[in-house]
């Protein structure tokens, strides 16, 4: 059996009874997942089995060519189809307009710019009908130019110029968006340094590849309003604004319904676009509309961008690291999230380890490459891949252990990062320790017949969730009969939400966790507490669902004070009755101390109290950042709402004969209080055996001119389960670290010492594969994937 | 179906589909022909038209059914949209995925490259067979009980190719379960706890420990 380590979370209860907790009833416990009958029973709500009746189907004709003219589009033989109620193009005035960030049309007129491009749109009563229109479509294009190179493409003078007018940011046509950071006197600690690594790195474009594609439901209502189901992760900041945008209506006239758990996300469903098509079509055929894209589409619409990075760093000769030089390109056919990736990547540089001076510029340009969206870690997978590498590097010259050379810099807690950001919940120390103990337990490295070899890897991650993007609040109703009503609209997508949800609740009142119940989501009453992309909603929902706890009881004990002759101070609560401390015959329960209503005998029947906290500054601290330096200004500001760590160690098999990679051991772990270890283990396992794995070892993208070869999941190989260590060879380990948001300014805490960890876990995935293979073969592979060409070639046999 | 799946897959549904129908269509002609040897006849014309659906009888969860069925229906539309079980789900439609698994006869196949006029006269299980009375099989139980499944999409497949597994080999080795899952794809857990939770229903791993107070190990 694999070990699974939880370490000791009793070490901060003084810390959690500041929230009137009273012990690990549900803190920390492996609750049964709320989703999980529902689940293995096929019964669970995802927006996929929404059916309406009448419900048409609704498809996109997509672009061919990654950069090309529109030189005609004729849709007459696909309107004459039987069945085919509605066909669209740019020319209908729905379908003119920009999405998300203004520089995308909702289907392209002029000019097509990624080869998945939206052209015209289907409306019909059955998906043979809908597919025979798609076809039936005529498009008549004239080939341009073709570009995917983010780092070309950022040339002051590049072969193609893709939009007019250009962006030039900086004298350069393409590119839209730089972002430095400078710290220290670069060029002198640099110069000073004993050692220096160099390393550049591609990362091709890799799509997020759920099972479920995005897919959204939408009717026409009698009044004027629309409701739409939309396979989403987050309701509030991006889906629910842009489709009431796009189709022209106040967003009181989108009902808007999340699913009970959205069917897998990892950034791919954060924008809603389904919803934005499905919305469209049900406004024009005032019919029920479903958008499902269908396989392809949904390994061709979005994806990480492709990430270039150049990297050097220097150390003295006893391992102390001076400086670390970064530059990095991406791009992609529309502005999307780029820019944001190149802040994050800012911070996944400037964490973890302690440098002297950074110099970094990250550069976001147009490309035709493959359309993007954000991605699992949002630039940390990305980022750390590079560093951890070259750390490897690094310990090698110096002829250092490897972890040895990390524990030397790890930051500490309280100290101030190159961003001039108070560090806190440093956890990569014991992480990392926890990880090299599974790898000694391994034992020596196994000898494997020859051609195969065998290596060992390690490397440290981090992601910084950035803070904002919610309003941070929750409704708790208490009902006569002791059940409490989770009110929020925050996403479960498989990590656990809708059960963490409940130990919160049950924790923080003390109160059985069957007594709590999440209500499902729906705009027209949930208030916008937290979102599902950043591994932020833990931390965010959490708060604020404390927060109305805490509220609540003050009411509670107020009023059951004055009945009990005590003052509130005197009360506990437990199990949904109020008692006198260390008097339980005193107890009464919660419902005769509802408030009541003035002119009525008797408590209210029920009572709804909100929490949260509502200004950035709470978060973040007051302050601002320099942007030319992307240094922190003000004592306590930083860029970030927490941070978090991981580590990760893999053992693989290489055959030199013909290239194959085996991943045989694994051990990964991550430094967090958890809500429900179960669910914390399922992410360690889930990002860095499947996501991780999968871009380092197989998921490669083939491109020609923009043309993406990966159409399936035939030609765009995951991991299977034969990919994956046996079960007795995957260890986990969660490191206990209190998740302190905020430094010095003691306003906020994480809730119950908790912070996020769905995006991190992929962090150290790649480059700890990377640092296996290069142990294996002795040649130093920086571009994923590992698939067997690439490795038959650097071992000068392809 | 747009142009660009069609250049790389080389067949788009419809020209799959119809080829199947174009197949059915030769099949009969060749079984009728077989049993009239003894007067021989010149073979029938070839149908100017391929059929555009036929009457099946099926037996799906031990129930027998008969419908009538388009001839481009897949056994998964026709599950999901004619017998309203949407418990099995669809990640790709062209059986890369596994997450449409049923089992058809006594194997688990996927019942999107299964047309619903070839199933005539099977049985089939799915998903929805699965509980009896409310009350989850072992193997589900497991599977929530040690949280086999994140997001959960791929789960219908994946318990329906474990059950046809378990139902030839109640106590299959590691790497039995992980063959028969070979053809399964999830992208939330790392496959990891859903072939342990397959050790734990079978007896062959402990379950995992659950709500425990105090410190946990
Ligand atoms: S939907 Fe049938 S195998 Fe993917
Ligand atoms: S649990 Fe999400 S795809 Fe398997």
């Amino acid at each position: 059996m694999g070990k699974r380590f939880v370490g000791d979370l009793t070490q901060f209860a003084d810390k959690m009874a500041k929230y009137g907790y009273s012990g690990l009833r549900y803190m920390g416990q492996r609750v049964d997942d709320v989703n999980g009958p529902g689940i293995v029973t096929g019964t669970a709500d995802w927006t996929f089995n929404v059916n309406l009746p009448g419900m048409l189907v609704g498809k996109l004709k997509r672009s061919p060519y990654a950069h090309a003219k529109i030189v005609s589009i004729d849709t007459s033989k696909a309107e004459k189809i039987p069945g085919v109620v509605f066909v669209g193009t740019a020319k209908h005035p729905m379908f003119a307009g920009k999405l998300i960030f203004g520089d995308e049309p909702v289907l392209c007129d002029k000019e097509v710019w990624s080869n998945n491009d939206p052209v015209a749109i289907v409306a019909a009563e059955t998906l043979e009908a809908a597919d025979d229109a798609i076809d039936a479509i005529d498009v008549k294009y004239e080939e341009l130019p073709v570009e995917t190179d983010p780092e070309a493409a950022a040339s002051p003078s590049p072969s193609v110029v893709q939009k007019s007018p250009p962006p030039n940011k900086e004298g350069r046509p393409n590119c839209f968006y730089h972002i430095p950071l400078r710290y220290g006197d670069f060029d002198k600690e640099m110069a000073d340094s004993d050692v220096t690594v160099e390393l550049a790195s591609v990362q091709p474009p890799d799509p997020h590849g759920t099972p479920c594609t995005m897919n959204a439901v939408a009717v026409w209502n009698g009044d004027g309003s629309i409701s739409v189901w939309d396979d989403v992760q987050n309701i509030h900041p991006v889906p629910w604004p842009v489709i009431a945008g796009m189709v022209g209506l106040p967003q009181e006239k989108v009902h808007f319904h999340g699913p009970e758990v959205c069917a897998g996300g990892f950034g791919g469903k954060n924008a809603g676009l389904a919803g934005v098509y499905a919305a469209m079509l049900a406004i024009i055929t005032q019919r029920p509309v479903r958008v499902l894209y269908d396989r392809t589409e949904g390994l061709l619409h979005v994806s990480r961008p492709c990430w270039k990075w150049k990297v050097k760093i220097g150390a003295k000769k006893d391992g102390t690291l001076t400086a670390l030089e970064a530059t990095t390109y991406i791009g992609g056919p529309y502005g999307r999230f780029l820019g944001g990736l190149l802040e994050r990547a800012r911070n996944g540089l400037t964490g973890t380890y302690r440098w002297k001076a950074v110099k970094y510029d990250g550069y976001a340009s147009y490309t035709n490459a493959q359309n993007t969206l954000s991605y699992r870690g949002y630039s940390s997978p990305e980022t750390c891949y590079t560093v951890e590498m070259a750390m490897d590097e690094l310990a090698k010259k110096l002829g250092m252990d490897p972890l040895e050379l990390r524990l030397k810099n790890f930051l500490n807690e309280g100290e101030r990062n190159a961003m001039n950001e108070i560090f806190r919940s440093m956890g990569s120390p014991g992480v990392a320790k926890k990880i090299r103990e599974f790898m000694d337990a391994w034992g020596p490295k196994p000898s494997a017949p020859d051609p195969w070899v065998v290596g060992r890897g390690f490397a440290s991650g981090n992601k910084y969730t950035q803070g904002g993007m919610v309003t941070n609040t929750a409704h708790l109703k208490f009902k006569a009969n002791g059940v409490v009503e989770i009110i929020t609209d925050s996403m479960d997508i498989g990590t656990g939400l809708n059960t963490i949800w409940r130990q919160f609740v049950a924790e923080a009142l003390n109160i059985p966790i069957e007594n709590t119940v999440k209500i499902a989501v729906n705009t027209d009453y949930s208030p916008h507490t937290s979102n599902s992309f950043s591994s932020m909603a833990t931390f965010h929902g959490g708060y604020a669902l404390i927060n109305a706890a805490t509220n609540a009881k003050k009411i509670l004990f107020e009023n059951a004070a004055k009945i009990l002759n005590v003052k509130p101070e005197e009360l506990e609560t437990k199990d949904g009755k109020i008692m006198v401390k260390g008097k339980p015959e005193t107890a009464i329960p919660w419902s005769q101390a509802f408030p009541s209503i003035p002119g009525q005998p008797g408590p209210a029947s029920e009572m709804t109290v909100s929490g949260g906290i509502y200004s950035p500054d709470d978060y973040l601290g007051p302050g601002k950042m320099d942007p030319a330096t992307s240094q922190c200004l003000g004592p306590y500001f930083r860029s970030v709402l927490f941070h978090s760590h991981q580590a990760a160690a893999y053992e693989v098999m290489v055959n030199k004969e013909t290239g194959e990679l085996r991943v045989t051991k694994f051990a990964g772990g991550c430094d967090l209080i958890p809500v429900n270890p179960t669910n914390v283990e399922g992410q360690i396992e889930g990002g860095m055996l499947i996501m991780g794995l999968g871009t380092a070892i197989s998921e490669a993208r083939y491109e020609d001119k923009g043309m993406y070869l990966g159409k399936s999941y035939l030609e765009w190989k995951i991991p299977t389960v034969m990919d994956v260590p046996k079960t007795d060879y995957v260890d986990t380990a969660i490191v206990p670290v209190w998740g302190e948001a905020h430094g010095d300014n003691p306003r906020i805490d994480a809730p119950f010492g908790a912070k996020g960890t769905a995006e991190g876990v992929q962090a150290p995935s790649a480059p700890a594969i990377a640092n296996a293979v290069a142990d294996a073969i002795g040649v130093r592979l920086t571009n994923i994937p590992f698939t067997p060409d690439v490795i038959l070639k650097a071992l000068g046999k392809a | 179906m747009s142009e660009e799946k069609k250049e790389v897959k080389g067949v788009s549904r419809r020209t799959f589909i119809s080829g199947t129908v174009a197949g059915l269509v030769v099949g009969a002609a060749a079984a009728y022909g077989a049993t009239q040897l003894a007067v021989p006849k010149p073979p029938p014309a070839p149908a100017k038209e391929p059929i555009k659906g036929k009457y099946i009888s099926l037996t799906v969860n031990g129930k027998p059914t008969t419908l009538w069925v388009d001839a481009r229906w897949t056994l998964a539309n026709t599950l999901r949209n004619q017998l309203g079980l949407r418990g099995t789900t669809k990640g790709c439609d062209y059986g890369e995925c596994g997450c449409c698994n049923v089992i058809v006869d006594g194997r688990a196949v996927p019942s999107c490259m299964v047309l619903a006029i070839d199933a005539d006269g099977k049985t089939v299980e799915t998903i929805e067979g699965l509980a009896k009375g409310g009350k989850l099989s072992p193997l589900q139980e497991a599977m929530v009980k040690h949280r086999a499944f994140q997001c959960g999409f791929c789960a219908p497949g994946f318990i329906m190719t474990a059950k046809a597994l378990l139902d030839k080999k109640p106590r299959p080795t590691e790497d039995e379960i992980r063959e028969a899952l070979s053809g399964n794809i999830c992208r939330c857990t790392g496959y990891h706890r859903i072939v342990e939770s397959i050790l734990i229903a079978t007896g062959q791993k402990p379950p995992l420990e659950r709500i425990s107070s105090g410190a946990i190990p």
